[in-house]
């Protein structure tokens, strides 16, 4: 049985002494246990949105509501709801807090009035789920950005959220790192039964999701799955958007006459298939 | 900058590493208070013996507290000069105008200039075996009756710990922008004073503001991880006492009495 952890519908958000508004009556759902890649040019309001699910900005008026697994958000109820977010922003040196490894992911736990005995113990199995472990006790300016970042992730983890955020959390990574950070992700997700919205420009990430929101000058302009998106070429085009080099790959392939099943989406997948392509003829 | 080791932690093993930073930083404070019941002879040999087994009691090489010393040494000679050329009284050795060295000056300029090495010396084994956190963590505690005079305490305390976080960090910054205007020509070592400090505005300018945008970043950040100034937090790094604060303390509190029984009254 699948409820919708978060529903949103009808926000509208204007920051202050602006006249155009970030968001206007965006409305959508995330499924509890999906992954919803939010993708759309700069300046469309994906940040504003992850704000806003947090609590960090609060709508215009009464008719926009945000429920997060089945409660709407209010001022009075904001501190309890948010226990059950969890955000990873792009810059990994502006959220570390602590001095230390372990000195930041106490940092959440220290918030919530965690029990001082339990906390090594909750440090040590965050530390460990994100294969840091043996850096407890390092400086931030010793780690790369993907190392901070998985710091970031185990901060969350050890508050077990049930709504993972990233906003471009992977964007100030290199390939590998990114790589190996979105890998962590969908593991934790697994492990934690984790609802994930990720905000993102990496069109080969946006590909992972379950569903993609497209948001363009604050409004929804697109949602379905990835592929139903990727396959429509003006619109990716339209958003500044690369598509997945997989997609690319077989959209090209399909110019020249060569039609690969739809079911084929992962990269090696689309090897096998061409290798025994060519083999068979 | 690398050289400079007051304020550096060194990671080691000695018996001063397992005291509380309580006891420490209490330690440390009477210390130079007490160093000034020091006023002859016998009380400024106890001191200094007290002063060394501190050092020993670190386990670190010697050299690390020359090290320490060494950026300091000339303030330390220059006080106890003008000890030695101003004060009067005794046998007179040499005079020449205001200026004269006696045999007071001279014994006074001594004791200022052990005065002024001890006080150092136990700065530096308090911070070479103390990480910054744990100061932080140990001036916090220290001073929670401020609490009821409204003082945010732990608030302060915070934003202490933050700031030594962000240091390194802002000094990569720092070296980043040196970087980026180094290839837009700018030379830091060309020109009289007025001239370098003028290379050191477009550092400046944009380390500002690149500073302004961490800790915009930093607030939303904390506050999504629950952050909230006015609520109770649990303590990831409790202090404890142990039985090294009881020989540190009472080694403090030996030492005051000794000064006290030999010193000239
Ligand atoms: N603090 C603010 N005050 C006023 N306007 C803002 C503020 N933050 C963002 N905006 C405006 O709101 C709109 C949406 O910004 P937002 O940061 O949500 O976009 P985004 O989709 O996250 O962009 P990017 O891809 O660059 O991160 C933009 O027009 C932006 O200029
Ligand atoms: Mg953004």
């Amino acid at each position: 049985m699948s409820f919708n952890l978060v529903e949103v519908n009808n926000l509208t958000f204007t920051y202050r002494d602006e006249k155009q508004p970030a968001l206007e009556k965006v409305s959508f759902a995330l499924p509890a246990g999906s992954w919803t890649a939010v993708v759309g040019p700069n300046g469309s309001g994906k940040s504003t949105l992850t704000r806003l699910l947090d609590g960090l900005l609060w709508p215009d008026s009464k008719h926009s509501e945000i429920k997060i697994a089945g409660e709407r958000l209010t001022k009075q109820n904001v501190w309890s709801v948010r226990q059950q977010i969890g955000i990873v922003f792009q810059n990994p040196d502006n959220q570390f807090v602590g001095a230390t490894v372990a000195d930041d992911v106490a940092f959440g736990l220290e918030n919530q009035n965690f029990p001082p005995e339990k906390m090594q113990e909750r440090i040590e199995q965050a530390l460990a789920a994100v294969k840091m472990q043996d850096y407890a006790g390092t400086e931030p300016s010793r780690l790369s950005g993907g190392q901070k970042q998985r710091v970031a992730l185990a901060g969350i983890t050890a508050l077990r959220p049930k709504l993972l955020i990233l906003d471009e959390a992977t964007a100030m990574l290199d390939p590998q790192g990114r790589r190996d950070v979105i890998a962590l992700i969908q593991q934790l997700r697994q492990d934690y039964q984790l609802t994930v919205l990720s905000v993102t420009h990496d069109a080969d990430e946006a590909a992972l999701a379950d569903q993609v929101l497209v948001l363009s000058h604050g409004k929804v302009k697109a949602t379905g799955t990835p592929a139903d998106l990727f396959s429509q070429p003006d619109l990716i085009a339209s958003l500044g958007l690369k598509p997945p080099f997989v997609m690319d790959l077989k959209q090209r392939l399909a110019a020249k006459g060569i039609e690969v099943p739809a079911e084929i989406t992962e990269e090696q997948d689309l090897v096998n298939y061409l290798c025994q392509l060519s083999s068979t003829k | 900058m690398s050289k400079l080791i007051i304020g550096r932690y060194i990671p080691g093993d000695g018996p001063v590493y397992r005291m509380d930073p309580r006891g420490k930083l209490l330690a440390t404070f009477i210390f130079i208070a007490i160093v000034f019941l020091a006023n002859n002879w016998q009380t400024y040999a106890i001191a200094c013996g007290f002063c060394l087994l501190a050092v020993i009691a670190t386990k670190l090489p010697l050299k690390t507290f020359l090290q320490g010393i060494r950026p300091l040494v000339w303030l330390i000679l220059f006080t106890a000069l003008l000890q030695l050329v101003f004060t009067t009284g005794g046998h007179v050795y040499w005079h020449w105008g205001i200026f004269s060295i006696t045999s007071f000056g001279l014994v006074n300029s001594i004791f200022i200039f052990l005065r002024f090495l001890m006080v150092i010396l136990i700065s530096t084994v308090l911070t070479l075996t103390t990480m910054p956190l744990e100061i932080a963590a140990g001036m916090e505690s220290l001073l929670k009756p401020l609490k009821y005079l409204h003082v945010p305490v732990e608030q302060i305390a915070l934003v202490m710990a933050i700031a030594l976080r962000f240091v390194p960090t802002l000094m990569d910054q720092t070296v980043k922008i040196m970087n980026a205007q180094r290839t837009r020509g700018v030379d830091f070592n060309e020109g009289g004073l007025i001239q370098r400090a003028k290379a050191f505005v477009p550092i400046i300018v944009p380390l500002f503001i690149e500073s302004l945008n961490v800790a915009l970043d930093l607030s939303i950040a904390m506050e999504a991880r629950g952050y909230q100034d006015d609520k109770p937090r649990s303590r990831y790094r409790s202090l404890h006492w142990s039985h090294y604060d009881l020989y540190n303390l009472g080694f403090f509190v030996l030492l005051t009495v000794l000064l006290i029984i030999f010193r000239e009254h």
